[in-house]
């Protein structure tokens, strides 16, 4: 990691967060979904929002990783400043 | 031929009619959400991720649209099934010129007849038919 980069955990896990919660809310309108019709721009936009749900899980779960692995940097940085002033 | 049944087209437009509004409505957060990645995780990991966020705000800005223009258009197809009477089949065609001939209380769709790729035989008659006065006596 580059010395000027800066993550924020607590906000990544946030911003996390509201990705899972964006994809559970596209799930919500497939469940919904009904074989109502057979139309093929119906299927397209069925298949899109499927693709948009596992983007945004990818999304949530890279972010909760970056969150975790920023926050034990944190932590062992400070234990290293501790030990070097003790 | 059969005739659509207006009540699955008039589900299916309400079903896109709600995916287009919450489409739009992710869309906006995904930006939104772009945009705080890219302030918060900038590294060359978040930089991907804030573009993927982004490109996926434009796809589902798209999607939002078309999923609006779908739900009009099946909601005027369910209409029009409607006007057309409850859902029916046509009867079933024996032969050439079955489908020339008059069907007493025939539920055939009005409208231009197009050929399909069956081999069946349709409609002889091609054009509008223009009125013509009888012949005079003499």
């Amino acid at each position: 990691m580059r010395p000027e980069v800066h993550l924020r955990p607590d906000r990544l896990l946030v911003h996390a967060g509201v990705a899972d919660g964006l994809s559970e809310a596209l799930q919500e309108v497939l469940r919904g979904h009904g074989r109502f019709v057979a139309d093929e721009e119906l299927d397209r936009l069925h298949t899109a929002v499927r693709r948009a749900v596992r983007e945004l899980g990818e999304l949530g779960a890279a972010l909760t990783t970056a969150a975790v692995s920023a926050d034990r940097a944190d932590t062992d940085a400070s234990l290293a400043i501790r030990r070097a002033l003790s | 031929m059969t005739r659509p049944d207006p009540a699955p087209l008039a589900a299916a437009a309400d079903w896109c009619a709600g995916l287009a509004a919450v489409l739009a409505d992710v869309a906006g957060q995904a930006g939104r959400l772009a945009a705080r990645i890219a302030d918060d995780w900038s590294d060359d990991h978040g930089r991907e991720w804030a573009e993927r966020a982004a490109l996926l705000r434009r796809e589902l800005s798209r999607d939002a649209l078309a999923a609006t223009e779908l739900a009009t258009d099946l909601a005027r197809r369910s209409a029009d099934a409607s006007l057309t009477g409850a859902p029916t089949t046509d009867p079933p065609t024996t032969g050439a010129g079955a489908l020339s001939a008059p069907v007493a209380g025939s539920t055939r769709p009005t409208g231009a007849r197009l050929g399909g790729t069956d081999a069946d035989r349709v409609d002889e008659e091609r054009g509008m038919r223009i009125a013509q006065l009888a012949d005079g006596p003499g």
